[in-house]
Parts: structure tokens; sequence; C-alpha cells
């Protein structure tokens, strides 16, 4: 009833092309920034930053780049881990070694250099592809997590391997306290977001998705594989790179190569399966759902134990939790295996046809 | 089965059976291993991540292929240790996590199927 299309005519190329072409859409959308960045940091505590927002909103835009390359391209991928590192150390190095380096600059350094790490390493994917590119990719995570560990120009010659960073400023712009952190990140959400958004629906998407359907015919029909595989990739590695610096810089704060380790690798790409690939709303679906879910597991498990009167212990909340959390993962592929971004889409259909089934 | 689930099925394969069969055995399989590297190396939870490493021995002894993988498990177990002592030194040690995946990844580029892996892979 209130959600329609009917009656919204486009009369210009213009209105036919906009990234929102229903009014509702772009209603929706406007309330929810406004929310996101007004609404949020009003009502959200210090706990509820650091704990669940600022996370979300990092593994969020590198959630996102790994639709990218996963998603629509169908390049399966478990290098993300390293290449959030090779972000966050790059933009560690542009930012401690060059002499007032603006902190944005130094992540878009980062996530520069994830850029070229990520094509290297997407140079197989134009042979392989499948579980054989899965393999290339594990190589680029192993291999990334020992460069970081043992060549110390990458740590400044740290010699556990642990930088930090202090000190985070955008030109007058002081970002210390969690709200601000919070606002930081957003932005870099919103903006490369919007890109994606853009990105997916250009020729230059259609590209990815035309190889991730069917390479064969995607090559007949005149678009170069090596041209768009390796497009993917170095976009998907920059947005990944960027996340990194900003999980390094803005998040972590002072942070070792264990940081990115292969679990992250697989936690993105959880992230994505879960929340669909090939959507951009997706990534921030299934990055609120692997963040958040263990968080309310955690509080549910603690508050069902005081309740009943048992005696649980940290350990056995913290097995329970990872136990019902992997239950849950195989339970929702099962019933869902599109991602909670189908649901999403399978509720806009019924209200667009409500009141009426079909 | 693996090369196409609808022929398979339609000339009277049960699929449901064979995938039963297929974990069994693997799951068998893995068992064993596992029993024996927990009682030569211990248990514990980082032993999750040693299965990893069996992706670079199958793709370096190539897929269906019984006998490469007893090959390629040789070759990148004493390539790991062999390459950390002899290699390792020279570019500051712990090379032997990466080792074997960059293994199988120069093994991807110039020979996909593996040492004894079926010719036919379908490459872009």
């Amino acid at each position: 009833m209130i959600y329609r299309e009917n009656g919204q005519f486009k009369t210009s190329y213009r209105a036919d092309q906009q990234i929102f072409p229903i009014l509702q859409d772009r209603a929706f959308i406007v309330l929810l920034l406004a929310m996101a960045f007004v609404g949020v940091p009003m009502m959200a505590s210090d706990y509820l930053f650091q704990a669940v927002l600022l996370p979300f909103v990092i593994l969020s835009l590198a959630a996102l780049g790994v639709n990218i390359l996963v998603g629509y391209c169908g390049q399966i991928s478990l290098g993300s881990g390293a290449f959030m590192a090779v972000g966050a150390y790059m933009a560690y190095n542009a930012y401690v070694r060059i002499e007032g380096m603006p902190l944005v600059a130094a992540m878009l350094v980062g996530g520069a250099s994830a850029t070229l790490v990520g094509i290297a390493f997407g140079i197989p994917s134009l042979r392989v592809k499948g579980l054989y590119l899965a393999v290339a990719t594990l190589a680029a995570q192993f291999f990334c997590d020992w460069v970081f560990l043992r060549v110390g120009w990458f740590t400044n010659h740290s010699s556990s391997g642990t930088v930090s960073v202090a000190h985070l400023q955008v030109l007058n712009w002081r970002v210390d306290t969690p709200v601000e952190k919070y606002l930081f990140c957003l932005a870099f959400l919103v903006v490369f977001g919007l890109m994606a958004k853009n990105l997916v629906r250009s020729s230059i998407g259609r590209e990815w998705m035309a190889i991730r359907d069917m390479d064969v015919a995607a090559a007949v029909i005149g678009i170069r594989p090596m041209y768009a595989k390796l497009s993917a990739f170095a976009v998907s590695s920059f947005i990944v790179g960027v996340a990194g610096a900003l999980w390094g810089f803005v998040y972590l704060g002072s942070w070792e190569p264990a940081a990115f380790s292969i679990d992250r690798s697989f936690q993105l790409l959880f992230m994505v399966i879960i929340g669909g690939l090939g959507s951009v709303m997706g990534s921030l679906f299934g990055a609120a759902f692997i963040v958040v879910l263990p968080i309310v597991l955690d509080h549910f498990l603690s508050g069902l134990g005081a309740v009943s009167g048992l005696h649980i212990s940290t350990a056995l909340v913290a097995h329970v939790q990872s136990m019902v959390f992997g239950a849950l993962i195989v339970w929702f592929l099962i019933v869902e295996p599109h991602g909670l971004a189908k649901l999403w889409s399978v509720g806009k259909q019924k209200l667009r046809i409500w009141p009426f089934p079909h | 089965m693996a090369d196409d689930h609808q022929a398979a099925q339609s000339i009277g394969i049960p699929l449901g059976r064979i995938w039963v069969i297929v974990w069994c055995v693997a799951g068998v399989v893995a068992l064993v291993a596992g029993v024996i590297w927990g009682s030569k190396l211990g248990v514990q939870f980082s032993l999750a991540s040693v299965a990893l490493r069996a992706l670079p021995v199958v793709i370096l002894g190539g897929l269906t292929s019984v006998p490469g993988a007893i090959i390629g498990g040789l070759i990148i177990g004493t390539g790991e240790k062999l390459s950390e002592v002899y290699l390792g030194p020279m570019v500051g040690g712990g090379i032997e996590i990466w080792f074997s995946y960059m293994l199988a990844l120069v093994f991807l580029l110039f020979r996909p199927q593996g040492l004894f892996g079926e010719k036919i892979i379908d490459r872009v």
C-alpha cells in the first residue's frame, strides 16, 4: 500500500538511471543515514560503540570488499585477512615514515598497496578457479602473515611485530572518543558503499557478474576475463585494505600480525555468505550477524544462568556460545541459502504487493 | 557424480547414498590421520589448522589420485622441513608456514592438474 512504484513515471534518462529509482527507497536511505550519523551517536553508550558498532562498521566495509570479489565476480578468496594486513601495515608505514602525512591519505596508501598485492595474488585466478583459487589465495594469507612477522621494515623494527598508532587527527579534528571513531569509520563506509553500489551497476559490475555466471559465455560476448577478474581483485582488495587500516588504526590502536590471521579471512567469507553473495546490503547484514550474534548469545547465556540459578562458568558460556553460533550458521544456510539479503528482498516484494498475495 | 549431479541422478545413481558414503570414507581417513598425528605430536585446538595443509598436498599430487596424495604428502612434508633448514636462515626463518602453499601456487600456474591428476582441468 505504502511501498509502491506505481505512478512513479520516469521522463528522462537521468531519472531512469538513478541509484534508487523508487521514492520510498530514497526516503528510507536518507532516514537510515540520518539515523546512523545523528540518531545513533545520541543514543548509544560508549560500550556499545566500542564493542559492537565500531567492529560492525569496519567489518561491514571489509565484507563489502570481499563481496565484490566473491559475490559479484565469483572468485573465491581466502586471503582477505592478508589484504587487510597489507592495508593496515602499509598505512602505518606511510603514516609514521612520512612527516606530516594526513591520516586519510595514509589509509588510502594502505588501500593502494593492498590493491597491488591483491592483483599479484589474483593472477592465478586467470588459470584456475574454485577450490584451486582458494588454495592460491591461502598462499597470500600465510605469506603475508609471515612477511609482517619477520621483515622488520614493515613493523618499523619493533621486536614483537606489534605496532601502535596514537593521536588520530583529520585536519583539526581529533578522533579519540568512541563516538568520533564511529563517525569517522561510518563516513568511510558510506563513501565506499555508495562507490561500490554504483560500480556494480555500471558496465564493469555487469562484466563481473557475467564472469561469475559463466566465464566462457562472458568471454564469447567480448568480456576480457583477465581485465574483469583483475579489476575485481583490485577494487576488492582496495576496499579490504582500507578496512584493514581502519581496523588497525581506529579499532585496535595497536596490533600485531595475528590480528589479521586466517581466522579473519574465514570470518569475512562467512559474513559474505551469510549476508548474501552479490549484494551490497547483504555485506552489512552479514557483518551485523557475525559481530552482534556472539555478543547477544553471550548475554543470553549468562542471563539464562542467572535465571535458572545454575552456576555456569565463563568457559562453558564461551564454548556453548561457539557451538550455538556454528549450529545457527549451518541451520541458516540450509533454510536460506541466498543469505539475509534474500530475506530482505522477499520482504520488499511482499510489501510491494501487499495486501494481495500476488 | 562429481562431473555432473543431474546427469548422475538421471542415470539412476542414488545421490544421497553416495554423499553419505563419500563423507564417511573421508571422515574415517581423516580420523586415522588425526589419531596418528595426535599420538605423535599431541592434540590441541590448533590441530584444526593442520587440515588446511592437506589442500596443497592434494593439489601437488593431483585431485582424483590416491598415489598423488601420498607422494604429494611426502613432498610437502619433507619440503617444508628441508626448506626451513636450508632456505630458512637466508630469509629469517619460519618459512615452513607458507612454503607448501607457495609450492602449490607455482604448481597451479604451471601444471594445474598436479603430478598424477587427470589431464583435463577446466581452465578459463
